[in-house]
């Protein structure tokens, strides 16, 4: 994927934008892995945080991986005020890469546990959703 | 992990005192913001015995000055305390501004800038509701990656509550008892928010915010100003008239913003980097530290403080917490002023606040929740989920 500004310029790598892009529009999660250490992220670098080198390149991530962390979401932020309650999650992916999503199937604390399978289901404003491998809460 | 770099020639530096500290009664304020923070000026002045002419430079902090459709404060201070020619900078960083406005007052003394600043800061958000509050302080995370998902600033800390309690079986009764302690603590401080204590089934049976924190575990949104009058003794020793407080060492650092891309959950990295460099600057060690006021935000933020600046290995805190050691009078006194979560929170008057305990501690001025023999205080504020951190340490002259 060629990134690029606004104007089509192509000064920009990297950007957050072409990220959401590819979750919205495309279906993929996105991001740079490093080619010095091997770190890789869903987030906008232009170095790596971990070694500081910028030989950068763009890659594709697996759709599947399993929680982190989570926390439920009783009273949100005024863009998620007809979403609530819900889960946000940190979710590892298969190869490693952690990214940020959330999961409206998840009400309250006992619907998910640290270590759960999960995959990717959606864009959402302009977040991603994620569901239970499983399927929905029993 | 790289260190943190920076010059570390400190034998040579000027020293920096602080004189006077003044808060106002967090909460709820009726007065504009800027009017809350020249109020807290002109008191801090009047306990330190400097006037605002002696004043070289004034740093203010006031991060979500949006809310009042006011940025460019702070010459609207200088003008009203009489001294418009003197400069002014505007330090924001999140929840740590004011501690950062600090750190850079003693850059600006000990490099010999400045004889002496202001450092002030305030915050008023009680004019708008809870849901345009919330929305502000996601702001201070990675709103595209964080916020974008839905998550909330308690939904952040409390994802790493979940993380914490799952490595190291941290319970909710544990996270209670820091509630408990440090609503007892501002209970017998007349400058908080919160004047009642409240009991543990208060706070297990308070609705869940962000799981797995109660309401009882999170800070309230308060409106507050707290003041400093910062200077250097060689040239001001003479005109002080309450104790100060020597500044052994100003130290800041910063962590991986976004959660996602933190190596540990469970950790604040910036929190481990800033008490390191202050303990080494300051010559000192952990057990030089008489008490300290922590950025309890939420109760497992006080957690994460005391374990990442080492004062208790990963996994004790929340259990020495409920066995009474960060009692005002216990070994480890954490947070007898209050803390973020009873004193209250108005994000930029924070970092500032924090050293007004420290002062009145020393001035014997803490009444009923004073540390016993207190003459080293360190403070702890971190800058939304531990993106910067600032870590001072106070010596009572």
């Amino acid at each position: 994927m060629a990134a690029s500004d606004a104007k089509g310029n192509g000064t920009m790598t990297h950007a957050i934008g072409d990220f959401v892009h590819a979750y919205q529009e495309e279906g993929k999660i996105i991001g740079v892995a490093c080619s010095s250490c091997g770190y890789k992220t869903a987030t906008s670098i232009q170095r790596c945080p971990r070694c500081g080198v910028a030989n950068l390149k763009e890659v594709e991530f697996p759709k599947k991986g399993k929680v982190l962390s989570f926390s439920v979401q009783n009273v949100p932020s005024d863009e998620f005020l007809n979403d609530a309650p819900y889960a946000y999650v940190l979710v590892e992916l298969e190869d490693g890469t952690r990214v940020s999503g959330w999961m409206p199937e998840v009400k309250k604390i006992g619907d998910l546990a640290i270590g759960e399978p999960v995959r990717w289901k959606a864009s959402y404003k302009p977040g991603m959703v994620f569901e239970k491998e499983a399927g929905g809460p029993q | 992990m790289r260190r943190c770099k920076g010059r570390e020639g400190f034998d040579t530096m000027e020293e920096v005192w602080v004189a006077g500290a003044a808060m106002n009664r967090f909460g709820k304020m009726a007065e504009k913001g800027r009017e809350a923070a020249v109020n807290a000026s002109v008191k801090a002045f009047e306990m330190s015995g400097l006037s605002p002419k002696d004043i070289g430079y004034t740093f203010v902090s006031n991060a979500f000055g949006i809310a009042e459709r006011q940025a460019h404060v702070g010459p609207l201070i200088n003008t009203a305390l009489g001294i418009p020619d003197v400069p002014s900078a505007t330090v924001e960083s999140a929840c740590s501004s004011s501690s950062a406005a600090l750190h850079e007052a003693y850059v600006h003394i000990a490099g010999g800038f400045a004889d002496a600043a202001l450092v002030v800061g305030f915050e008023k958000l009680s004019h708008i509701d809870t849901l345009a509050a919330t929305s502000y302080f996601a702001m201070g995370a990675d709103y595209a990656f964080e916020s974008a998902n839905g998550a909330t600033f308690p939904g952040l800390y409390a994802t790493l509550a979940t993380a914490h309690m799952k490595k190291y079986g941290t319970k909710s009764e544990e996270l209670g008892a820091i509630a408990v302690k440090n609503h007892a603590n501002a209970a017998n401080n007349p400058h908080a928010h919160f004047q009642k204590p409240i009991t543990m089934d208060t706070y297990l049976n308070s609705p869940i915010i962000s799981s797995p924190f109660h309401l009882y575990d999170c800070c309230p949104f308060s409106d507050g100003a707290a003041a400093l009058i910062v200077a250097n003794p060689a040239k001001f020793k003479k005109d002080m008239i309450a104790t100060p407080a020597k500044i052994r060492a100003s130290a800041r650092a910063g962590s991986v913003a976004t959660l996602q891309d933190r190596v540990d959950l469970t950790t604040i990295p910036a929190s481990r980097l800033a008490a390191e460099k202050a303990l080494r600057h300051a010559k000192l060690e952990h057990k030089d530290i008489n008490f300290m006021e922590v950025h309890d935000c939420f109760t497992m933020a006080e957690v994460l403080a005391i374990e990442d600046m080492g004062f208790l290995p990963k996994g004790h805190a929340a259990k020495a917490g409920a066995e009474g050691v960060t009692q005002h009078d216990g070994k480890l006194p954490v947070n007898p002023s209050g803390g973020l979560k009873a004193k209250g929170h108005p994000v930029s008057a924070t970092g500032a606040a924090q050293v007004v305990e420290v002062l009145e501690q020393f001035n014997g001025k803490a009444g009923k929740r004073a540390v016993p023999g207190a003459s080293i205080g360190l403070t702890h504020n971190v800058g939304a989920t531990g993106g910067s951190c600032s870590v001072h340490i106070f010596e009572k002259v």
